[in-house]
């Protein structure tokens, strides 16, 4: 297999050698178009996140030196700058690199989503630059059908990893569906703002902002169309939330286990979630005691993103067995490739024949031509069968090789041109396995 | 063996085949099988319906040759029980076809319809009063009154645990597998509400039976006390959870208190004492 991948990723690279390899969208497609430029090159497709950049080709041998040399020339940089961190992949194991990451098992939240849509976008506009020919074609496309079946039929993306998202997920386990629970922000650090941003994006609806600076908390507001209060005003503006996101700056805790107590005598005990990611922790922890008050705070969150993680990395061998499945059937699908123009020109030599004998007797058969040529293209389609599922057993097995040297010595095939028609190309290509 | 054996060994099979796939579900041991865990309760469902049936037309257990619902012995009560149960769950809680739902009900159904198999003495005294148009509403809604308060019950149960597993924050294979906190408590109220219509129904369906049956529409006796004590016990319930909005753990274990009058009145009064409810001749 003459595939080759060139890259470096989270793993192998520190941050700031990464930041300067990656390509934006605008300059991927820029390089997609120069890459047509290199010598040896037939296809080729790249790959380029915050956390990895690879640079996937197909092409005559010393092709991977060709790709290091493009990604200094593009970027502008020395090789030896990166050089050191970069991984070169070959054949079946850059088939099963392209799998793996495409299934989330590369990358740094095992099981993350957003890798399958960003290979998904680099497949699709290496396809409308028409760097894809038809062996990469086939590779992306089935490591995107891997990257899906893997997340379907195994748990390896279920449980949230990411603090805002488990808030999202517990709120859900709390509230069920969220259809507008109100949310009250105490302070308005990035963090609060990201929790509240995946809430709202779940369903959660009025948002207030407290904040001890007013103009912040009127910022913050004015961004999400949330309703900005003095900072004294959240006592009771917790009687009307649900949720509440706390990550205030205070050395102490502000919310106090007597007034959450009173406050719920007051919402009669309807279910109160506290999200406390500040540190020092804005919540006393006795608050958690109060019936229907659940109360998470940062350690806590943590715990559970490690819980969940721990239950992903149990699944990564499951998904290592269906990847493992889907590269033998990609190395078949290789295989049998090379039987195709085979296969035509054996179509073609017995065309010939079958061409030759019909022209013959034709002049017997007058009125009957239809029945006739019926009757001969069954008898070819049946002479060809045994000999085509050999040959696609073979590409399973091993020594496909073999056969085709003797088909080709056996009928002379060598000097025979392939099929030139659509007809006939069509029934080489059905022949193929996918 | 006759029909009715054949039809309950049947209905105990389809739910017994539910439970194991609802379990093997629950336990991760076969993923993706609670549809057809779902069709296999609502096989067993038919199969119990046809029991019923065949309970219900059996001549030859009609000791005054009318055909009559078959709760005439703690046998029979115990598998219309169970049949109302299913009722209950397949018609009304369309949307709780989990497999932790029916991890724990399934079960319950083949337990309610074991005591079917024994020959226990049948009430005679039920069977005149079988042609009573009010004396059918007042044991078909009590019954399904009953189921509901059941199902009720494992809401709150299952609520209860979920609340417990979000306080100390401990993931277990149980609480990944509950509906949501919210969804729960809804649940158990909902079926309170219909339970409480319906024990409505049957009580005020036994007080019109009772009048013509016996010349008064209140008897004294413990059973129609108990059902009284419970539909009020549930309607005051309702009232502090729908009216006074009171939620939370507390309510919930408050309708988890008031199951246990349902328990006294449906099986305790009749267990202690013979007759149509407990010293009524």
């Amino acid at each position: 297999m003459d595939l080759v991948c060139v890259g470096l990723n989270h793993k192998s690279c520190p941050v700031e050698i990464r930041e300067k390899i990656a390509f934006s969208e605008s300059a991927l497609s820029d390089a997609l178009v120069k890459m047509g430029d290199l010598e040896g090159l037939r296809e080729w497709f790249v790959l380029s996140t915050c956390n990895r950049v690879e640079l996937y080709g197909r092409g005559f041998s010393g092709v991977e030196e060709s790709l290091i040399h493009f990604l200094s020339d593009f970027h502008g940089l020395e090789g030896c700058t990166y050089r050191q961190y970069l991984y070169q992949l070959h054949g079946r194991e850059a088939a099963r690199h392209l799998f793996r990451v495409a299934s989330g098992l590369d990358s740094l939240v095992v099981g993350e989503n957003e890798i399958y849509g960003q290979v998904r976008n680099a497949f699709k506009m290496a396809n409308e630059l028409k760097s894809l020919d038809s062996i990469l074609y086939q590779l992306v496309e089935r490591a995107l059908r891997v990257g899906k079946k893997v997340r379907t039929e195994t748990k390896i993306s279920k449980g949230a990893v990411s603090v805002s998202s488990i808030a999202v997920e517990l709120a859900e386990k709390i509230f069920g569906k969220l259809t507008g629970e109100r949310v009250l922000i105490l302070g308005t650090g990035k963090m609060s703002e990201l929790t509240m941003k995946h809430l709202v994006k779940a369903g959660a609806g009025e948002i207030t902002v407290a904040s001890r600076t007013y103009e912040r908390a009127l910022e913050l507001s004015q961004r999400y169309g949330a309703k900005p209060i003095g900072f004294d005003a959240w006592l009771r503006a917790i009687r009307t939330s649900d949720i509440v996101i706390s990550s205030t700056a205070a050395p102490h805790a502000i919310v106090k286990y007597e007034d959450v107590k009173a406050v719920m005598n007051e919402r009669r005990h309807k279910p109160l979630f506290f999200i406390d990611i500040a540190v020092p922790r804005d919540v006393e922890s006795r608050v958690g005691e109060i019936d229907d008050v659940y109360l998470y705070d940062i350690d806590d969150l943590k715990t559970v993103s490690e819980s969940n993680l721990r239950l992903r990395k149990k699944e990564i061998s499951k998904c290592e067995v269906m990847i493992e499945r889907e590269l033998e059937s990609f190395d078949q699908w290789y295989e049998f490739l090379e039987a195709g123009p085979v296969i035509q020109r054996l179509t073609a030599y017995f065309d010939e024949i079958v061409e030759t004998e019909v022209t013959k007797v034709a002049p017997k058969f007058k009125g009957r031509e239809k029945e006739l040529k019926s009757l001969v293209q069954k008898i070819k389609a049946s002479l060809l069968h045994t000999p085509v599922e050999k040959l696609k057993e073979s590409a399973k097995v091993g020594g496909m090789e073999r056969y085709l040297e003797t088909l080709h010595s056996l009928f002379r095939l060598e000097e025979r041109k392939p099929s030139q028609t659509k007809e006939k190309e069509s029934s080489a290509q059905d022949a193929l396995p996918h | 063996m006759n029909l009715v054996y054949w039809l309950l060994l049947f209905a105990i099979g389809a739910y017994a085949i539910a439970f194991i796939l609802f379990a093997s579900e629950f336990l991760n041991v076969i993923e993706k099988r609670v549809i057809w865990a779902a069709r296999f309760v609502e096989l067993g469902f038919l199969i119990h319906t046809l029991l019923i049936f065949a309970e219900t037309f059996s001549v030859s257990r009609s000791v005054t040759n009318e055909f009559h619902l078959p709760v005439t012995t703690l046998g029979e009560a115990s598998g219309f029980f169970a049949w109302s149960l299913a009722f209950v769950y397949l018609i009304l809680l369309r949307q709780m076809r989990t497999e932790t739902f029916g991890v724990i009900l399934t079960p319950v159904l083949i337990l309610f319809l074991i005591p079917v198999f024994f020959p226990f003495h049948p009430n005679e005294e039920l069977f005149k009063h079988f042609h009573d148009g009010y004396f059918l509403i007042h044991i078909l809604s009590a019954f399904f009154g009953y189921a509901s308060f059941a199902l009720s019950f494992i809401a709150a149960l299952f609520y209860l645990v979920l609340n417990r597993a979000l306080k100390e924050k401990t993931s277990s294979t149980f609480y990944h597998r509950l509906p949501p906190l919210e969804d729960l408590e809804r649940l158990a109220f909902r079926t309170i509400q219909w339970g409480v219509i319906l024990l409505g129904f049957a009580i005020l369906s036994g007080a019109l039976w009772a009048k013509t049956a016996f010349g008064s529409f209140i008897l004294k006796e413990p059973k129609s006390f108990a059902s009284f004590l419970t539909w009020a016990v549930y309607l005051v319930i309702i009232y502090l959870h729908e009216v006074l909005q009171i939620k939370g753990k507390r309510i919930v274990l408050m309708s988890l208190g008031a199951f246990v009058l349902v328990l006294f009145t449906f099986l305790g009064t009749s267990l202690f004492h013979t007759g149509l409810h407990a010293g009524v001749r």
